[in-house]
Formats: C-alpha cells, sequence, structure tokens
C-alpha cells in the first residue's frame, strides 16, 4: 500500500496535464508589450490553448474537456488519498467512473459526432474537434489506468487490510462455490437471457452503460466436427464460432457477500455468472467469456417547437438510450476474436476502445461505500444543525423573514428550513399563491409533497418543472405529472432556454398588505442533494426582490416580457452585461489606485468573455481568487497575463456546489450568490438567477465564508500556471478544512443558542419539523 | 378571517396599440402599491392601422396575453378588474366581435376609452406627477403625449387645461404608413420631419407654441431615449435636454430602423418607433421656446387603478375633470364668440335648478357637467349661422373635441343646447331621436332644465340677481330680484313651463321680487 501511495504521489506532481503542457509556457514571449503567449504553436495545441495566430481571441484558453478531465483526477486524488476513510475512497473511484461515464455520454459524444461530420473549425482554444478527441483519448486511457492502479493497488489492499476482500471464483473454497452455486440457481439463472448471434438474430440492442459477456462458442459436437475434418482430410482446425451475448442484470446488487475467512468476503456478479456459464449454453463448448460495457451518445435532441415539450421529451428520451456507442470497455485480456468481433458489430473506433484491468464500471463502489455495518471506514455522519441559527427560536417563519433576511449554509444547516418554508406556505390560511422552479428533485421529494398540499388547500401554485434537466428529464416527467394531477399549474419553461435559477416565491395576504416572500439559492430544491451538495439559501421579503421575482416568474410563465430588474441579476437577459460591468468597475478602479479585487466560488470558469476580462483585470492589477471547483479555462500565473489571479479547486467529502461572486467596489464591496457559472451556457442559454446580499449581517456572514474557502490547505489545490493542480502547501500554518470548519461553526451556533435559550426560559421553544414527516 | 381586514386590491388591464399590459396594486400605508407590472406583445395597432381590422391571430394572442394575466390576478385574489382598451381597437373595424370574443373566452368587460378620456387621464397623471414632485410649472406649459397611434397636445396655464387637440396618428402608425416610402428614398428622415410639420401645423399649433418655455412630454419611448441620452430618472421624472435629444435625432436620422435596432442593441419595432417618437417630440419642441423637456412617469392605468383603490382620489379626478372640460369649452366658446357672460349666467341659475332635482332624478355628476357643457357651448352656432344657430350649434359641439369629454357628453350637450323656448324635444326631431333610448329621457330633462334658465335671459342682460331655486310641493320655485322690465323673460320662461311639466312631472314657477311696485 504505501508503495503504491508513492508511487502516485510521485506522479501526481506531473500528472497527465504536465504531459500536454508544453515546457514553453514558463517562458512567455515578451516582444508583445503588456502581454505574454505561448511560443511554441505545437506545443501550445497541444496544451489545449489557443495559439498567437487566433486573433478573435489574443488570450490564453484551456481546452473545457481536457480541464473537465483534469477535474476528474482530482476526485480521483481524493480516492488516493490514505487519510481518507476507505469506503470514502471507494465512494470517490465510483465517483470518477459515473463523472467519466455521463462525460463520454454527453461531452466526448459531442466531439466524437463532430469529427465523424468533419467539422474542422478550431473552438476558442485552438484545437479542432480531431486533434482534441485524440487528446482526450490519449488522457482519459491514462487516466483509467490510473482509476484502476488505484483500485487494485491502493483501494483493494486497504480493504483487505480492514477485513474486507473480494474474491474470484477460482479461489474460492467449496463452500464459496457452493454458495454461489445456489445464488447462480435461486436468483441468477431465471433472469439470465443469453442472446445469441447469427444470421439470423444479430447483434442485439444492448442499453447504455449495461454489463454484459460477451461469450464465444464453439458451435456443434467437437467430435463430430474432428471426425469430419479427418474423413474429408481438410485443413480446418478449428470448429466453427458463433457468439452470444449475457447481460448482467442490473436490477440486481452487484457484489454478492459470500461466506469467508475474512470479516466480509465479497463476490462480484459477472464473475458468478462466468463461473456457471456452461448451464445458459449447454451443449455448446464455451471458448471465452469477456466482460464489456457500452456508453451511448446521450445528449438529447429536442424539437423544442414541438407542439408538446412533454411528449417530444418523452420521445427524445426513448432515443437517447439507442445513441452511438462512444466507448466501448473491456477486460484486459479479453479474448482477441471477442474483441475483434464487438469492436466490428458495435463499429467503436479504435481510440474509444478502453482496455481496463477490471472491474468494469467502477460506479458499483459508490454503492458499496454503503456496506452495512462499516461506519467506522465512513466519514462521520454529519448531520444537519436543525434549525438554522437564523431560524432559531422562531415558530413562524414568516416573522423570522419579516424581521430579517435570513441565510442557511447546506449542508452544514438543515435543508428542512427551506421545506418548512413551502410546507408553512402550504398550510397558512393567508397564503394565497406559491410559485417555485423545479431542477431535479429527489425521489419523494417533501418540497412536492407540500406544493401537491397547497394546491388541495386551494392555493395558486405555479411550478416550473424544467423537463431538459439532463439525465433528470424522466423523473421531471413524472413529478411534472402528479403536480398538474393534484391542480398546480405547471409550466415547462421557454422555449431554447433552461430554467436553471433555484426561486420559490410566496404571496402572503396580511394586515398591511400583500407580502411577497422568497427563498433564492445556489442549489436545487432536493432534500437528498441538499445532505452532500454545499449550497446556501437566502430568505427575504424585501420588496424589491418580489417584484423582480414576481417579473421573473411572470415571464417564465410566458405571461410577460421580461422585466428590467431592479435588483436580481437574471440570466439571459442581462447577466453577462452585469457581471462584465462589475468586472471591469473593478478593472476601472485598480487603475484610479481605488480598492479593488475579486472573489468568486463557480463550479465551472469556461466563458471566454469573462475569462478575458478577468486578464484583463489582472493586468490593471486587480487581486482575483477564484475557487472553481471543476473546469478552469483561465490559465492563472502568467506573466504579463494572469499573475494576478489565482485558482484553487476544493474537492472533499461534499460536493462544492454554491456560486457566490464578491466585487470590492472601490472599498464598499459587494457580494451576489446564485445559480450561474461563469459558461457561456449559464449566461445564454439558461434563465439563472444572482441575486445581491443586502442584509449587513448576512454580508459579513457571506463575506467569511467566502474567506474560510479561500484558506482551505487540505481539500484545495492550486492550479499553476502550467495548470497543474497541486495541494497548498501549509507552511506552518494550522491545517484548514473549510467544509469540516463550516460543520463546526454551525454546531458551535447552535449549541450557543440552545444555552442561550436554556438560561432564558421565557424564550419561545423552537420545534423544528424534520423534512421526513410528509411525504408523498 | 374577513376578507375586509386586507388592504384593498386592484388589477388593471390597459389593452394597447402595441402591447397589452396589466397592474396589479394595492394600498399601503395610504399609498398605492404596485405589485405586478406584466406586458405582453401584441400587435392590435400594426393590424387595424393597415388593414383596419384585428386579425384573428392576433385576437388569439391577446386572448392568450389575458389568459395569463387572470392566472396572475387569481393569484392575489383581485377582485377589483377593470379592463380598458385604446386607440387600436377602437378604430378596429371588427371592434365589437373582438370584444365579444374576450369577453366569452375569459369574461372580461373591456371597457373602450375614447381618445378624449385616453388622454385627461394621461394629462392627469402628469399633472399629479409634476405636483407632487413641485416641479409643475406656474406659466403656459405644452402638454404632449406621443402614443402609438395617436398624438395628444394640451396646453395648461399654471391652474388649469385650457386647449387641447389630438392628432390622430402617431408613431406606430406614423410607421405603417412610411413602410413603403422608407424602400424608396435614403432620405427618410427628411420625409417624416416634413409630415410631422404639415400634420401639426394644421391646427394653428405654431402660433400657441411659439412663447411657450415649458414641455411636458410623455409616450412609451422616453425611457429609450432618455436612456441613449444618459439622462437617469431622478424626482420622478426624466429631465432631457432638447439639445441632446436634437443631438441624437441627427445621429439617427439617416439610418434605417434595422440599423438603429443594430447599433444600440434595440428590437426593429422599438428602433423604429424610437424614430418616429423622437422626430414627433422634436417637431413639437421646434414650435417653442423650451430648451428642456420634463417627463414625468403618467401611465394612465395608474390613475385608473388608483381611482379604483381611492374614493378621494376618484373625486379628485372628477374635479380635475370638471375643471378641464369647462376650461376648454370656455377657450372653445371663445373662439365662437360666445357671450361668456350669459354662459355664465344660464350656468348657474342651471346648475341650482339641477342641485334641487339631482337626488330625485338620480343625476350624476357627469350629467351636471354635460348640463354646464351645453351652458357653455350653446351660442357656438351663431358664429356660423345666425338664421340656424340652433341647428349650426348642434352640429358644431357635437363634432368638438373637448378633452375629458366623451362623444357621447358632447352628444348629450349638443341635444341640450339644441332647443330653445321656441323649440322643444319630441319624437319628430332627427337629432332627439337618433339619441340612445337610455339617454334620452336623460336629454329631455337637462334640455328642460337648460331651457328654463335660458329663458331667464332672453334679452341677455342678465337682468335678475339673488336667483333661489326652492321646490313648493309639487312646483319648483324659481325666484329672484330686479327692478328691470322681465316681460320678455317671462313669457320665455312661460314657453318652457308646460315641457317642463311634462318631463319632470312637477311645475315650474318664476316669482320676481322688485323694489317698484
Amino acid at each position: 500500500m504505501p508503495d503504491d501511495k508513492e508511487k502516485f504521489e510521485k506522479k501526481k506532481g506531473t500528472g497527465r496535464t504536465g504531459d500536454v503542457q508544453s515546457p514553453s509556457m514558463e517562458n512567455l514571449n515578451e516582444s508583445i508589450p503588456g502581454a505574454a503567449f505561448p511560443t511554441a504553436k505545437k506545443d501550445v495545441i497541444a496544451a489545449g490553448v489557443k495559439p498567437l495566430a487566433q486573433p478573435e481571441n489574443p488570450y490564453p484558453y484551456y481546452n473545457r474537456e481536457l480541464s473537465w478531465v483534469d477535474f476528474d483526477a482530482r476526485v480521483l486524488d481524493e480516492a488516493y488519498e490514505a487519510e481518507n476513510p476507505v469506503l470514502e475512497r471507494c465512494r470517490f473511484l465510483g465517483i470518477t467512473g459515473s463523472n467519466l461515464d455521463e462525460f463520454f455520454m454527453v461531452r466526448v459524444a459531442g466531439v466524437q459526432v463532430q469529427v465523424d461530420h468533419k467539422y474542422s473549425k478550431r473552438d476558442v482554444s485552438g484545437l479542432t474537434p480531431e486533434q482534441l478527441y485524440g487528446l482526450l483519448s490519449e488522457k482519459i486511457h491514462d487516466f483509467s489506468e490510473k482509476q484502476y492502479s488505484c483500485l487494485r493497488r491502493s483501494i483493494l489492499p486497504t480493504l483487505k487490510h480492514e477485513g474486507i476482500e473480494f474474491i474470484r471464483p477460482g479461489k474460492m473454497n467449496e463452500e464459496q462455490l457452493s454458495f454461489i452455486r445456489s445464488y447462480f440457481d435461486r436468483v441468477l439463472f431465471p433472469v439470465l437471457t443469453p442472446l445469441a448471434i447469427d444470421n439470423s438474430r444479430p447483434f442485439p440492442f444492448l442499453a447504455n452503460k449495461s454489463l454484459n459477456i460477451c461469450v464465444r462458442l464453439a458451435v456443434g459436437d467437437p467430435a463430430d466436427y474432428e471426425r469430419k475434418a479427418k474423413d474429408k482430410k481438410k485443413k480446418e482446425k478449428k470448429p466453427q464460432e458463433a457468439f452470444a451475448v449475457v447481460q448482467v442484470p442490473g436490477i440486481l446488487q452487484r457484489f454478492l457477500e459470500i461466506p469467508g475467512q475474512a470479516e466480509h468476503t465479497y463476490c462480484l456478479l459477472e464473475d458468478i455468472i462466468i463461473c456457471f456459464m456452461d448451464r445458459l449454453f449447454e451443449g455448446s463448448e464455451i471458448l471465452s467469456c469477456s466482460p464489456f460495457r457500452l456508453t451511448r451518445n446521450s445528449d438529447l435532441e429536442i424539437d423544442e417547437d414541438a407542439e408538446d415539450l412533454l411528449i417530444e421529451i418523452r420521445e427524445s428520451i426513448k432515443k437517447r438510450k439507442r445513441g452511438k456507442p462512444v466507448r466501448l470497455e473491456l477486460m484486459s485480456g479479453c479474448d482477441p476474436a471477442t474483441a475483434k468481433f464487438l469492436a466490428g458489430q458495435l463499429d467503436v473506433r479504435k481510440e474509444a476502445i478502453y482496455v481496463e484491468n477490471g472491474p468494469l464500471d467502477l460506479t458499483l463502489f459508490s454503492k458499496f461505500a454503503n456496506i452495512e455495518g462499516e461506519d467506522a471506514l465512513r466519514y462521520p455522519k454529519l448531520t444537519p444543525v436543525n434549525p438554522p441559527a437564523d431560524f432559531w427560536g422562531y415558530s413562524d417563519i414568516f416573522q423570522a423573514i419579516r424581521d430579517k433576511d435570513r441565510m442557511v449554509h447546506h449542508p452544514y444547516e438543515s435543508f428542512d428550513a427551506v421545506v418548512n418554508f413551502v410546507r408553512q406556505a402550504a398550510d397558512d390560511p393567508d397564503v394565497l399563491a406559491i410559485k417555485e422552479t423545479l431542477y431535479r428533485v429527489s425521489g419523494h421529494s417533501p418540497i412536492i409533497a407540500a406544493l401537491i398540499r397547497a394546491a388541495e388547500n386551494g392555493k395558486q401554485v405555479t411550478v416550473l418543472v424544467e423537463l431538459k434537466a439532463r439525465f433528470d428529464e424522466e423523473n421531471n416527467i413524472n413529478w411534472a405529472l402528479k403536480l398538474e394531477q393534484a391542480g398546480c399549474h405547471v409550466i415547462y419553461g421557454l422555449v431554447g432556454l433552461k430554467t436553471h435559477c433555484k426561486i420559490t416565491l410566496v404571496v402572503r395576504r396580511e394586515e398591511d398588505g400583500i407580502r411577497r416572500y422568497l427563498h433564492m439559492g445556489t442549489g436545487n430544491y432536493n432534500d437528498s442533494t441538499a445532505k452532500l451538495y454545499t449550497d446556501i439559501g437566502m430568505f427575504t421579503c424585501r420588496e424589491p426582490f418580489g417584484v423582480d421575482a414576481s417579473g421573473l416568474f411572470n415571464f417564465l410563465s410566458g405571461y410577460s416580457r421580461p422585466p428590467i430588474f431592479g435588483k436580481m441579476i437574471v440570466a439571459p437577459h442581462g447577466m453577462r452585461d452585469a457581471f462584465e460591468a462589475l468586472i471591469r468597475r473593478e478593472t476601472d478602479n485598480a487603475k484610479k489606485g481605488l480598492p479593488s479585487g475579486i472573489t468568486a466560488k463557480v463550479n465551472s470558469l469556461v466563458d471566454p468573455e469573462i475569462i478575458n476580462l478577468l486578464y484583463d483585470a489582472s493586468r490593471a492589477g486587480v487581486k482575483i481568487r477564484l475557487i472553481v471547483r471543476g473546469i478552469c479555462c483561465l490559465i492563472p500565473g502568467l506573466a504579463g497575463v494572469s499573475e494576478n489571479i489565482t485558482v484553487i479547486s476544493i474537492v472533499g467529502q461534499l460536493l462544492e456546489h454554491s456560486r457566490i461572486f464578491r466585487f470590492e467596489n472601490g472599498g464598499n464591496p459587494r457580494i451576489f450568490m446564485g445559480s450561474a457559472d461563469w459558461m457561456p451556457r449559464n449566461l445564454d442559454r439558461r434563465v439563472e438567477l444572482v441575486f445581491p446580499i443586502l442584509d449587513e449581517d448576512l454580508k459579513e456572514r457571506a463575506f467569511a465564508i467566502l474567506e474560510t474557502m479561500w484558506s482551505d490547505n487540505v481539500n484545495a489545490r492550486q492550479m499553476m500556471s502550467n495548470k497543474e493542480y497541486v495541494h497548498i502547501e501549509h507552511r506552518g500554518r494550522p491545517a484548514v478544512n473549510s467544509q469540516q470548519e463550516f460543520i463546526r461553526i454551525a454546531r458551535e451556533k447552535f449549541e450557543r443558542q440552545k444555552a442561550a435559550e436554556s438560561a432564558s426560559p421565557a424564550h419561545p421553544k423552537e420545534t423544528p419539523r424534520s423534512a421526513d414527516e410528509d411525504e408523498i | 378571517m374577513k376578507a375586509n381586514r386586507y388592504p384593498k386590491v386592484a388589477a388593471l388591464i390597459d389593452i394597447g396599440s402595441s402591447e397589452t399590459r396589466m397592474q396589479i396594486a394595492q394600498v399601503r400605508k395610504g399609498k398605492m402599491d404596485r405589485i405586478e407590472a406584466l406586458s405582453y406583445p401584441v400587435a392590435l395597432g400594426r393590424d387595424v392601422y393597415s388593414t383596419g381590422c384585428v386579425s384573428q391571430a392576433t385576437v388569439r394572442e391577446l386572448i392568450k396575453a389575458l389568459e395569463g394575466f387572470l392566472n396572475v390576478i387569481r393569484e392575489y385574489a383581485v377582485k377589483d378588474v377593470t379592463a380598458v382598451t385604446t386607440n387600436a381597437l377602437r378604430r378596429a373595424k371588427n371592434r365589437a366581435f373582438v370584444l365579444d370574443q374576450i369577453k366569452i373566452r375569459t369574461g372580461l368587460d373591456v371597457v373602450v376609452l375614447e381618445d378624449n378620456e385616453e388622454k385627461s387621464l394621461i394629462y392627469y397623471e402628469m399633472i399629479r406627477t409634476l405636483r407632487e414632485s413641485s416641479a409643475l410649472p406656474k406659466d403656459t406649459t405644452l402638454f404632449s403625449f406621443v402614443g402609438a397611434g395617436s398624438v395628444g397636445i394640451a396646453f395648461y396655464n399654471g391652474q388649469t387645461m385650457y386647449d387641447s387637440m389630438t392628432v390622430p396618428t402617431g408613431a406606430l402608425q406614423l410607421g405603417e404608413m412610411f413602410r413603403s416610402i422608407q424602400q424608396t428614398t435614403d432620405d427618410f428622415g427628411h420625409v417624416i420631419a416634413d409630415y410631422i410639420h404639415s400634420m401639426l401645423t394644421y391646427d394653428n399649433l405654431e402660433v400657441d407654441c411659439r412663447n411657450i418655455r415649458n414641455v411636458v412630454f410623455t409616450g412609451s419611448m422616453i425611457s429609450v431615449i432618455a436612456a441613449m441620452t444618459d439622462c437617469p430618472f431622478t424626482g420622478g421624472m426624466y429631465r432631457i435636454p432638447v439639445e441632446k435629444m436634437r443631438a441624437l435625432y441627427d445621429e439617427i436620422r439617416a439610418q434605417r430602423p434595422e440599423s438603429i435596432a443594430i447599433r444600440y442593441k434595440l428590437g426593429t419595432r422599438t428602433a423604429e418607433m424610437l424614430y418616429l417618437s423622437l422626430a414627433l417630440y422634436l417637431s413639437l419642441v421646434s414650435f417653442t421656446q423650451a430648451d428642456l423637456v420634463l417627463s414625468p412617469r403618467s401611465d394612465m392605468s395608474d390613475c385608473l387603478i388608483r381611482s379604483v383603490l381611492f374614493p378621494a382620489e376618484l373625486e379628485s379626478y372628477k374635479d380635475y375633470l370638471h375643471d378641464i372640460i369647462l376650461s376648454c369649452a370656455a377657450t372653445t366658446a371663445d373662439f365662437y364668440h360666445c357671450n361668456k357672460g350669459h354662459s355664465e349666467y344660464i350656468r348657474n341659475i342651471s346648475l341650482k335648478m339641477f342641485d334641487r332635482l339631482a337626488s330625485q332624478h338620480s343625476f350624476s355628476h357627469r350629467d351636471r357637467a354635460v348640463l354646464e357643457l351645453a351652458c357653455v357651448l350653446h351660442e357656438c352656432g351663431h358664429a356660423v349661422s345666425a338664421r340656424h344657430h340652433l341647428q349650426s350649434g348642434y352640429e358644431v359641439i357635437r363634432h368638438t373635441d373637448l378633452i375629458g369629454a366623451t362623444k357621447s357628453d358632447m352628444l348629450l350637450a349638443a341635444t341640450i343646447a339644441r332647443y330653445n323656448e321656441l323649440e322643444e324635444p319630441d319624437m319628430s326631431d332627427r337629432e332627439f331621436t337618433s339619441l340612445p333610448e337610455d339617454i334620452r329621457t336623460k336629454a329631455a330633462k337637462l334640455t328642460a332644465i337648460f331651457r328654463a334658465a335660458n329663458a331667464l335671459d332672453n334679452t341677455h342682460t342678465e337682468k335678475l340677481s339673488d336667483i333661489t331655486v326652492r321646490m313648493r310641493e309639487d312646483t319648483m320655485e324659481i325666484s329672484g330680484r330686479t327692478n328691470a322690465n322681465m316681460y320678455l323673460e317671462s313669457y320665455a320662461f312661460e314657453q318652457c313651463a308646460a315641457y317642463f311639466l311634462d318631463v319632470f312631472g312637477t311645475g315650474i314657477r318664476l316669482r320676481v321680487k322688485s323694489a317698484i311696485k
């Protein structure tokens, strides 16, 4: 184990991003005043950096797909990290697998389509689709190798050390063999359907991401064949062959616990099937069994002009299942004849074949991370503080919001505050209407239950369900229908724009008039992911926000043109302009010698125009701190271009998801939060919402949150000018894990309030309702 | 929980020429608080100004917009919903069918505002906002509203509007008219300027405007012009220097709307409206000495919704309307050389009689104003024909555009003023029988009052003073004091008594007190 780790640590310094990185990036061309550019065009292209000769973008730009692979590599780092509990490392490994699956289904598929159509225009990073495809293939092959190296050399030995082992039938004792035989007979055999392939039975349609076993068979009786061969004195030395495919049933758990000497012994389903494969092909000789996995192009092509978007999306989902293969995963040591057969049948290009050490489909380890009874091998359970500090002492959520704006930081503070907001609105006789946007919701969403109850209680409920939320389309269609049946007014957003903003509006009739209560957030209204994603929400009833929110919903409902927003920044109507103006102001302030600076936390930084403005700002002397979890196409630390820009990425136990933007504004800092990343799709093709924090206390809190994130030196890695990510040196400073810090802050506040309440018995007692109280 | 525990909420839908808008407002801390403001583009004007009718596709689009608005209305549980429409639908030949389809599909009763009503609402809002901001000029001021379908012009004397006119061609309509010209000339700017100039000089506007230093303009394009000339909205209004407006116009006048749209990131329609509105504003301002344009927020809908939310506001609007109607009527009467003293004299007597009868006969505030209007204008016909002055007066009054007064008001006033002591309405009169049946009785009653009052100054010498009106059992007694010979007046009055009795079922008697025994 230590050896593997050591090797990995050594490799970490010269990761694959470094391999494609031109060494000349360090020595920048000084001949062009005020700017520094890469020198060697070839190197530049190899690095995914836009070459000098592209006049439309004079600044360097790192290719987004290549940057994405770097992000998955950072997740893989966590799987390698010996200090992480081993089941969490399994989970990280599983996440790298599911991330990569999605990346293939959408992004690689997109590049492949361009290559297939001989599209040759260079992207903003200067690469043609063909060049990019080549670079990606190389980078992902290398990454895949690392994933399996991590599994085999690091995780599996650690698991074994902890008394958990995976065993293959070849190494099983009789008791174990008997166990799996029985399992095969009782459970597997009835659900397995071998699909033979011959002239009358073409290669079967295989579901995206399904795990299959290709079986090569000798057709007929071998003895009979030998006799015929002797008689005819022909030179045939091989029997006739045939292929069949057996799908590993997706409905069953991939790993099976079997009796063994270790504390827990597991066997993989495909190994059991292969072990007893002859039972499926009695009378035929099995020449080889080769597991394989197929990934298909799954990007939906939706005709938004269709009369019924819901039906159109349903049709597209069906088509997606039949998308063109973009990756074929095989096990190392795969039978060559089978490999050739599969590649031919599936029409997969050579670069799209990934030969892996196995097991195929690492996402199984995400589920494996949840095996029962091994809590010591996982992070301590994070229990969100409930009620959040801002709602302590209030039984009436509306009263709390009337008193002042409120902020909730998830998952450190419970998402129940948000659920209760909708729930209280549903039951409050003074509430007239509830409006909400839904992008991704959980399986048994208490929010949806509350919305349905509100409609049943006679409230006017309008729900914008985004049917085009990738891979959640089917789920969202189901919710949409349920909500409609309950009497909610369900809308599907606007043609050509995905509705990504997260906002709930409650219209309440009060004695001094109608008042609007709002929740705006950085994350989805999803109580499940709210336990794993870090997000921030703000509650307010400030009238300017209410006016903007109504205008936004009227626009989304198609009732009105987009209004002029007073406080909110809304895409695609003005968000790009607003961000550009905010960045430019910092540049101008820096030039005037006024205080300037930008701190932004986003999931991805891709937008070339924003990047160029950040480069401009850096050149004007603006100190720019960027916390970019995933893709970052900006290259920091380049002399004359971006030496005032520092980029870090936080990848840890929880998925960083909040988007926060701070601008120093000449000494009067402004801070915004919202749903938008700095990507063209967010700024131009989605309805996004970014809102300012106006309450002074909340502003201070938001500043502090950002500072804590920036001071992270445990989960944060810094992006260097060569695009490598390196761990931040502590250099004598205490280790700061921002996520752990937020857990501590939330708990301490909670304890303080609890203590204060005990000291003051007259204080109203809050009994928080749990989000699990009612479900559909 | 009782509903009246909550402040009043009202909605106002305004179906305009280029967009349909809705606002929902409530009373909060004694003031109007706008909760919702929606706008949906429906090109009624484009249809009507080019074909005369609203197409079925546009009707469907309009109904879709209204259904959306009604959803929002339900979200606020609004009970008071008013829907109005203005120029485009007013001019549509198929107006009745469109209104019927709206009623059937949405349940909305849409009120078609007449041009004068619309303009008086707009001017009311302009004056109110300027007064609130302490920016209402104290001397003569030119007010103008450039709409999609018409241009309103009014003159204010520091106290009230005293004259007004409406040019029945607005920016959108100009666009429709000149769309073909745009294709044939590069100097479209000049063509527009010439046309506007000829249109505006028609009514001697140039002379009226000569010494004016204050201009207050409004219209949908003002905010765009303000933004493009860097004039922020402060103190409740835009303040745009004429010089800046002119510079902007010079910049865009040689360009076609498509190029303006691209250059300034506007929609093509907005670019066209901007161009034409700017041309209209500058033509108007060129008649004056003004170097600054004031533009307060002046939404007609604001006035309407406020009058629903605040009963006092409604009264205030009625007072304003009364003032401008009479003040503009006085300007018209001057134009026709009417005898102002006589008009005022019989107006006072008429009103005394009216007030005695108002409650019993359910006369309205508006009926009172119409009676006054008849008194002020009843002599207009003399300037046209001495022999047929009654008939001429009827025609003049009926066709006079008077801000604040509807066509129906003017028809009623014309009918009232049509009769003197020698002629009384009967069913053989074409003018009288052409009145809608529901207002015929009212017309008869007001005519009966007017004739009696007019008879009392038959000689235009205002002989009777200290006039009082009392009800004595079944008779109305008008008494006054004079030492002059009242034979002619008494005779004329007697001629009117029978009709009065017929109409009201109440007799009428004159009692003259004299010092000479």
